[in-house]
């Protein structure tokens, strides 16, 4: 009885540890290092009287997106929405890829090379090509963030839907498991947790994708408008849009992370 | 068929991998029976080819010669109606004890509820009442492998396939789970085949010690346990104990 009386014990300590969450030190920890550089960099720019052009400082850029709010909203959500669309599509496309790659082996052994010859290949330099076949608007955009986007999760998809202990395909061997139960009921959950590792990496990749393809053709989105700002020297601008647009990525990422602590609880409970 | 009370029998049963060009011999001609109701242990050198045979048994690995019979039938697919334990849990990290448990009723597409009592009995059997709605991750690794003993069982198997299931515990857990593990086999009265590394083990638990020789492995010598059942942890320290795992001890060092 003794020892069970020690497990109890010892289950109460494991839960009573951070993991569930973060705590309040893993907030202000990382809060107050932001604010430091920021403060560091406005007295840099006073101290040693660098030209706005070259950099202005944090509060002008704040000072900037306060007086332009609306156009600054506006370009973020023509941004957001290409980032969102292509990233949807990469979930869909990148799931299905990878449920077909594990499945077929000749599938698997017909699409592989491919999927890495169209990660190899930079999306930058082919950007162009599918703004000329897709014209200036929203598609291209949202193309190109899913193209760069769904590759990790192609990738985490097939190593979670197969990487199971051999010795759980073995005992499910024994119960005579269909295959349609062992993926229904161990390959799709054994693959969460892999699959939200690649969707925090998605989608920042999906923020590059939209970005780059505004840099190249378009009248909309953030990267339009740190185009528009460097062509006309507004540093002050392009520091704003940057600054949105890091917001922007934080919060996508953040919320992946708030919707796999409750997609996946088991994962952070060991 | 030579004793219709032999729930097992091997017949010169071998098994080869091929490994790179060259196969490789794991089992030679390993001939031996394993009667109603009888505990018998599986001992030998790591490598010898201990887990290969439990899953011949099972059915769920090949034979490359030879025959295995279960329940007088000829192995060639996964015998039904039997429980297999592994080395590790190999619980399903997202689902809660008594959904563990209840994994082998899911696929074989019985009714949940059917079983849901007996799950719970078994919980309460292996001392973990109280942690039924707990998730694998929370518990240890002695907890663990007592749940997948449960998983084993939910479906009353007369006979029990174990694969050096205490192997990861330590000394302390590992008696307690022996002493459970007797006391579930003699409530039961299951047929056990258990494979370990500890001769001690093997001899507490065992009507039969099986030796097997290194690999190409065979029968080297079989051991009858004659110690009176029920056994308490207490006959580990007689003289009689100390000689079984003498004798036996010898015949591994050969």
């Amino acid at each position: 009885m003794a020892i069970k009386e020690l497990e109890r014990v010892e289950i109460e300590t494991i839960q009573g540890l951070p993991g569930r969450g973060p705590g309040r030190r893993e907030i202000l920890v990382p809060t107050a290092t932001l604010v430091l550089l920021v403060l560091a960099w406005e007295a840099a720019v006073a101290a040693f009287q660098i030209s706005p052009i070259i950099l202005p400082p944090p509060s002008a850029a704040l000072l900037f997106i306060g007086k332009n709010l609306k156009l600054l909203l506006a370009h973020t959500y023509a941004t957001t929405h290409e980032i969102l669309l292509g990233f949807l599509l990469a979930i869909a496309v990148g799931l299905v890829l990878s449920i077909v790659m594990i499945h077929s082996k000749i599938m698997s052994e017909a699409l592989y090379p491919l999927l890495v010859l169209s990660q190899v290949l930079p999306k930058v330099a082919v950007a162009p090509l599918l703004l000329l076949w897709l014209g200036y608007g929203m598609l291209p955009k949202v193309v190109i963030a899913f193209t760069i986007a769904f590759f990790p999760i192609v990738i985490n998809g097939v190593s979670g839907l197969t990487n199971i202990d051999p010795e759980m395909l073995d005992l499910l061997k024994v119960l005579k498991a269909s295959r349609w139960q062992v993926f229904v009921k161990i390959r799709i959950k054994n693959a969460l947790p892999y699959i939200f590792d690649g969707l925090k990496i998605a989608i920042t990749l999906a923020v590059i994708g939209a970005i780059v393809a505004e840099f190249i053709g378009g009248d909309t989105g953030l990267g339009y408008l740190i185009i528009v700002s460097n062509s006309t020297i507004n540093t002050t601008m392009m520091f704003a849009a940057l600054i949105v647009l890091s917001a922007l990525g934080m919060l996508l990422f953040a919320l992946i992370m708030v919707v796999e602590r409750v997609a996946v609880p088991w994962h952070f409970r060991s | 068929m030579a004793d219709a009370r032999n729930v097992i029998e091997y017949d010169r049963v071998r098994k080869a991998y091929v490994q790179g060009k060259a196969p490789l011999l794991a089992v030679e001609e390993m001939s031996f029976a394993v009667r109603d109701q009888e505990f018998t242990s599986i001992l030998g050198p790591s490598g010898c080819g201990k887990s290969t045979l439990l899953k011949i048994t099972a059915g769920i690995m090949p034979v490359s010669g030879g025959t295995v019979h279960v329940n007088g039938r000829p192995v060639t697919e996964p015998v039904s109606d039997l429980g297999m334990v592994f080395q590790n849990p190999i619980l399903i990290k997202w689902r809660n004890v008594v959904d563990n448990v209840l994994l082998p009723v899911e696929i074989l597409r019985h009714r949940r509820r059917d079983y849901l009592d007996r799950a719970l009995d078994l919980i309460r059997l292996v001392g973990l009442q109280g942690f039924e709605d707990r998730l694998p991750g929370e518990l240890s690794g002695g907890m663990q492998q007592r749940v997948s003993i449960c998983r084993a069982l939910i479906t009353d198997p007369p006979l029990l396939l174990m694969d050096e299931p205490f192997g990861a515990l330590d000394a302390l857990t590992r008696e307690d789970m022996n002493l459970e593990l007797l006391r579930i086999w003699e409530a039961r009265k299951k047929t056990v085949l258990f494979v370990t590394h500890s001769i001690p083990e093997a001899v507490f638990l065992s009507d039969k010690v099986i030796v097997l020789s290194p690999r190409p492995s065979r029968v080297a010598r079989l051991f009858e346990v004659e110690i009176p059942r029920p056994r308490e942890l207490s006959v580990r320290y007689t003289k009689e104990f100390g000689e079984y795992c003498g004798s036996i001890r010898a015949e591994i060092k050969r």
